[in-house]
């Protein structure tokens, strides 16, 4: 097994590892090992017995009502139309039975599954005293009532997050299949949330028709008190290309054909994109939404900053080795943002250990080679190496380096923020 | 309230409701919307806020 495992100093320092139960005196040794042959090198944390496993269901695959031009999901190639067996998660769920997981409704849009195989995935979530959290990420163009009552028995433990980049012409990549607007259909399911006291997260994708837009992001989600996270993702797309297998509408492949001197028509750039949160952050302490909503990824830089634990990977050593996605197929693989073949672990019957399976696996390689350059930075305690994937696809084109930029901008500039902070009254 | 002293209250809040780094760990995926994480720093400031209220 490669030296992925991050028996890191601090953590030995801490002595907060608690014995492994299953542990034997090999894998200590491996350990040990480890720590000797990396000392000097960071590295992304293993799976202990405690910690928490995401487990991504790609209940419908890339199956989805819309088509959004940047869907990374869609540029997979799925062996088409499979949805996910039930039972395979129940079988997930039972192989790993000792340790707390959560599991993730994804897709493709998770509300195209058959409303009577939720119910069977709902129910298994219900049962299993081991899954800790329910979390779904939704277009929300079918969400209603129905769905509402089907997920009562998770939904002490469930969290919902509405896909959205803003008001209509800033979310206008993301059409449908005959390349109508999705917004009122987005903003109607939200209203279906809200009038259910839903608490619910946004994600917007930060794309060029984000940049100088903020105030109207921000100001849509103010809209909804129910409203209570706001993630900016970024979309670094750069050098991308089109699954064979997945048919794509005339308005998704006209969008893709056109594009700009960092990447696909909707990309921004690392620098684009750090301050497009620096002009969103000034509006949303200016404006007071910072009592209403949290805006990501500051949280998680504050956190991270203050020597917390962060549960967003960016920002933590605990990172891929710690998801496992779930496919139509029953094939089983680490985070669903990496390159299916570089983190594919086979059939759920193989699948025995995570750590073991991720150790085996390309992304370790690549994590590991990656993490080699962090050995030396400074800003490594904050920043925590990003995304794997992301940084391979810097790192590919030999752009790492603004990645890096960006990172350590976001980290001085949340930083001077705390610092300001603390000195007022 | 000004900004400064909301972001103040911001950034007291992420350290009441904060966990030391080791002791949970969890990675969430970036499409998930962390809502429990950010729904407990939301509701330490209300309560911040209305300690305060009640003290004045």
């Amino acid at each position: 097994m490669r030296s992925f495992v991050r028996s890191s100093v601090r953590t030995q320092r801490l002595n907060r590892r608690p014995e492994r139960s299953g542990g034997s005196s090999r894998s200590a040794a491996r350990r040990t090992r480890s720590l000797m042959e990396t000392a000097r090198l960071p590295e992304i944390d293993e799976v202990r017995e405690e910690d928490t496993v995401s487990i991504l269901l790609k209940l419908v695959g890339e199956i989805c009502n819309l088509d959004c031009a940047y869907c990374y999901e869609r540029r997979k190639p799925y062996a088409g139309n499979r949805i996910i067996d039930p039972r395979d998660v129940d079988r997930l769920v039972d192989r790993f039975s000792g340790r707390p997981l959560r599991l993730e409704l994804h897709g493709g849009e998770p509300l195209l599954y058959p409303i009577d195989k939720m119910a069977q995935v709902v129910d298994i979530a219900a049962r299993a005293r081991n899954v800790v959290g329910v979390s779904m990420q939704t277009n929300a163009t079918r969400l209603d009532r129905t769905w509402l009552d089907l997920f009562a028995p998770v939904s002490h433990k469930m969290e919902i997050g509405v896909s959205i980049d803003g008001p209509d012409d800033v979310n206008s990549w993301r059409l449908d299949h005959l390349g109508c607007s999705a917004f009122d259909r987005i903003v109607a399911g939200l209203g279906v949330l809200r009038d259910n006291n839903v608490r619910t997260g946004l994600i917007a994708v930060v794309t060029q028709k984000s940049l100088g837009r903020e105030a109207q992001i921000l100001e849509l989600a103010a809209r909804f008190e129910n409203v209570r996270l706001l993630k900016l993702v970024p979309c670094y797309d750069f050098g991308v290309g089109q699954a064979l297998s997945t048919k794509r509408s005339p308005t998704a492949l006209l969008a893709a054909a056109k594009g700009h001197a960092f990447g696909a028509a909707w990309a921004v750039s690392p620098s684009a994109y750090l301050d497009s949160l620096k002009r969103s952050y000034e509006i949303w302490t200016a404006r007071g939404y910072s009592r209403q909503f949290v805006l990501e990824p500051f949280l998680a830089v504050m956190q991270s900053l203050l020597g917390l634990q962060t549960d967003t990977c960016t920002y933590s050593t605990v990172k891929c080795a710690h998801v496992l996605t779930l496919y139509p197929d029953g094939q089983v693989g680490s985070c669903d943002e990496l390159d299916k073949t570089d983190a594919c672990y086979g059939s759920l019957s193989e699948l025995h250990d995570v750590n073991v399976a991720f150790g085996g696996c390309m992304a370790a390689l690549r994590a590991e080679k990656q993490m080699e350059k962090c050995a030396s930075c400074a800003y490594w305690t904050t920043c925590r190496g990003g995304c794997i994937s992301t940084r391979e696809r810097f790192r590919k084109v030999d752009r790492e380096d603004e990645y890096c930029d960006y990172r350590k901008g976001l980290i001085d500039f949340v930083g001077r923020e705390i610092a300001a902070a603390e000195e007022a009254r | 309230m000004s900004k400064k002293r909301d972001v103040k209250a911001f950034v007291e809040a992420v350290k009441a409701t904060g966990i030391a780094e080791d002791l949970s760990r969890a990675a969430r995926h970036h499409s998930a919307a962390n809502v429990e994480e950010g729904d407990a720093v939301l509701r330490e400031i209300e309560r911040a806020n209305a300690a305060a209220e009640s003290k004045a």
